[in-house]
């Protein structure tokens, strides 16, 4: 918990600084844990803000799901409108496999989703089937 | 039948229209002791009910085998991330999870269907009869009827209990507590009072819903087989938060079950909602609450302790004729510890409440039940909720109790008395005794107006003090036997008129001839 809080606030003081900058507090910030004693932390605080660091770069990622990696040329027209409609053109993407999603593909961008999966539409499909029909 | 179902099955997949659009959604950064932390969900609205995508790290085949939905609600919406509490089964929710945002704040479904239903906090039914069709869904947080919206509080709402009827009236739109030490008779109170509306007519019973946080499964389908037995389940419904679910639930249960009262009195009709009990829905708040890392204040609760409850016993109103003149009536149970009420949640529920029934230990043992001290207890709303019958004949009765009390602990020291203490002693103990009640035996206003009538004239004087109770049950089943005319004219009317005090007198004549042996003093 103390990590994750130590992450934060390095995370926070750390963006938008020049590399002499982040040297600087680098330096700083173990001066500091060695002077609370939590300098053990120091492990735990790096994985934390790698976390963190990840967390910003997905967000500011457009990421395409998709069951095989041939889904993602075929079905780029409609991949791309639906870019447009999250607002999201700009954004580099990723490209992820999951086998699991049988066919289709899934945009995720800025914390929103457009699933056209086979897997999603199959359980919406089976969902309503099961419930309408009780 | 087959074939209509295959024709059923073919027509709703040929209909059906993926058309997925944009969803809000997050990751699950962490998850434990039921709060998960999600990253993302940028447009997270406080309150907000998300859905755990149980299917998206599981196959196909694995997510049709598992349909159960996990819920969560977004209680923290922190720089960084939303944390939330998580409706469920926590195990189910892993790291790295997508969570997707519903747009709409926690709501249940609300409607004439939930009736006869045993329910959980989210609205889904738990007695194995099927599913709900809900008519409309109504968030769980919503503002109480303003001022201006309400009318006063008249009409009485009747518990079927002597003590509480005559001294302790409770009206409909009223909030009066129950408070006492555990194994005091706080929920058989709620019960008799649910089965006494089995005594009014049909076009005035209130709907009864018990909502039961914290408490043992046994005990709550203890008290369903019990109203189901008597048939008050065809117009109660029962909300369960028992101890086994997530602390999140059971505090939010009395929200859910006021919500579903809601819905009828907006509709014109009255109803009566039971907590049992605060106590441990504050004790669930506080653990959700330090789950989120809120600070602690007094006894470890946070700080909007009080505002848990205030806001949830203001939705209980008489609303006025313009918009239908429906009511909510609150009967909050609180336990306390070793008869404390001066402890943090019992002074704040008290001061929140119109009135409270205080339940003492030393008089349950005495054989004092319902275990009510007259004293302590109080209802704001008065006489104003009382019909003309029953504020005729009980007006004195508090008084004369407070009196017997006094000269009790007088007595008990004192060797030679005068002849007007013996007398009011006499009379306060015949009293005592006329307002003990069996449980599960609630009694109509018109038997409880006619015992009361018989005590004041004097008709137990020669009644031993021992007999006075059972002397008492008998004359009530009497009257109901033989004089049900009588009786339904003090319900029709309200008031008990010179010509049916004259009735009741020739009744006593009746029964005490009928029954000599009672009557040796």
């Amino acid at each position: 918990m103390k990590a994750k809080q130590y992450a934060e606030a390095l995370f926070l003081a750390t963006r938008a600084k020049s590399d002499a900058e982040l040297d600087r507090i680098a330096t700083q910030f173990q001066t500091l844990l060695t002077k609370r004693g939590h300098l053990a932390l120091l492990p735990a605080v790096v994985r934390e803000l790698d976390k963190l660091f990840a967390q910003r770069n997905n967000a500011a990622e457009i990421v395409i799901r998709v069951a095989n990696l041939g889904d993602a040329e075929t079905q780029n027209d409609k991949i791309e409108a639906d870019i447009r409609t999250l607002n999201a053109t700009p954004l580099p993407k990723r490209i992820l496999v999951d086998t699991t999603l049988i066919g289709g593909y899934e945009v995720r961008a800025q914390g929103h989703r457009i699933d056209r999966t086979y897997k999603r539409s199959l359980l919406t499909l089976y969902t309503n089937l099961i419930t309408n029909n009780q | 039948m087959t074939t209509t179902i295959v024709e059923k099955l073919r027509k709703q997949i040929e209909s059906f229209d993926s058309a997925p659009t944009p969803e809000g959604i997050g990751t699950v950064v962490s998850v434990g002791d039921g709060v998960a932390e999600i990253d993302g969900l940028p447009n997270a609205l406080m309150a907000e009910m998300l859905e755990f995508d149980i299917s998206s790290d599981a196959s196909l085949a694995d997510s049709i085998g598992d349909t159960d939905r996990v819920f969560g609600m977004v209680l923290n919406l922190e720089e960084h991330a939303v944390r939330v509490v998580v409706l469920g089964d926590t195990r189910r929710v892993k790291e790295g999870m997508t969570v997707r945002s519903s747009g709409r704040v926690l709501s249940v479904p609300v409607g004439e269907a939930l009736i006869g239903r045993v329910v959980n906090t989210l609205g889904e039914p738990i007695d194995g009869k099927g599913p709900i069709k809900e008519e409309k869904m109504y968030p769980v947080e919503r503002p109480a009827h303003p001022v201006i919206e309400r009318a006063p509080v008249k009409q009485p709402l009747h518990t079927g209990l002597k003590a509480v009827d005559s001294m302790i009236p409770i009206g409909r739109g009223q909030r009066e507590l129950i408070i006492g030490d555990r194994f005091t008779g706080k929920t058989t109170i709620a019960v008799d009072t649910i089965l006494n509306q089995i005594n009014e007519p049909e076009a005035t019973r209130p709907i009864c819903i018990y909502v039961a946080i914290g408490q043992k499964e046994s005990k709550t389908a203890r008290i369903v087989a019990k109203l189901k037995d008597a048939g008050a389940m065809d117009f109660t419904i029962v909300v369960d938060a028992p101890a086994s679910d997530p602390a999140a639930l059971q505090f939010l249960a009395p929200y859910a079950g006021v919500t579903m009262g809601e819905y009828f009195m907006e509709k014109g009709k009255d109803v009566l909602v039971i907590y049992d009990d605060l106590s441990k829905q504050s004790v669930a708040y506080r653990e959700v609450s330090l789950l989120l890392r809120r600070p602690p204040g007094r006894e470890a609760f946070p700080g909007d302790i009080f505002y848990l409850h205030s806001r949830l016993l203001e939705r209980s109103a008489k609303l006025s004729k313009e918009l239908g003149g429906g009511s909510i009536t609150a009967l909050p149970i609180i336990e306390t510890q070793e008869g404390d009420v001066s402890a943090y949640i019992p002074t704040n529920v008290i001061s929140i409440t119109d009135g409270q029934i205080f339940l003492e230990t030393d008089l349950f043992n005495k054989g004092v039940r319902p275990a009510i001290n007259v004293g302590l207890s109080v209802s704001r709303v008065g006489s104003s909720a009382q019909t003309k019958a029953m504020k005729s004949v009980a007006g004195k009765m508090r008084i004369e109790l407070a009196q017997y009390r006094e000269l009790e602990a007088f007595a008990q020291f004192s060797g030679d008395l005068d002849e007007d203490t013996k007398k009011r002693l006499d009379k306060g103990a015949r009293l005592v005794e006329v307002l003990k009640q069996p449980h599960s035996s609630p009694l109509g206003v018109e038997k409880q107006v006619a015992i009361i009538v018989a005590a004041n004239e004097g008709f137990f004087k020669t009644v031993s003090v021992e007999q006075t109770a059972e002397v008492s049950v008998k004359l009530a089943t009497f009257l109901e036997n033989q004089y049900a005319e009588t009786l339904a004219k003090i319900r029709a009317s309200g008031e008990v008129s010179d010509e049916t005090k004259a009735s009741l007198v020739k009744a006593y004549e009746q029964f005490t001839n009928a029954h000599p042996e009672h009557f040796t003093v």
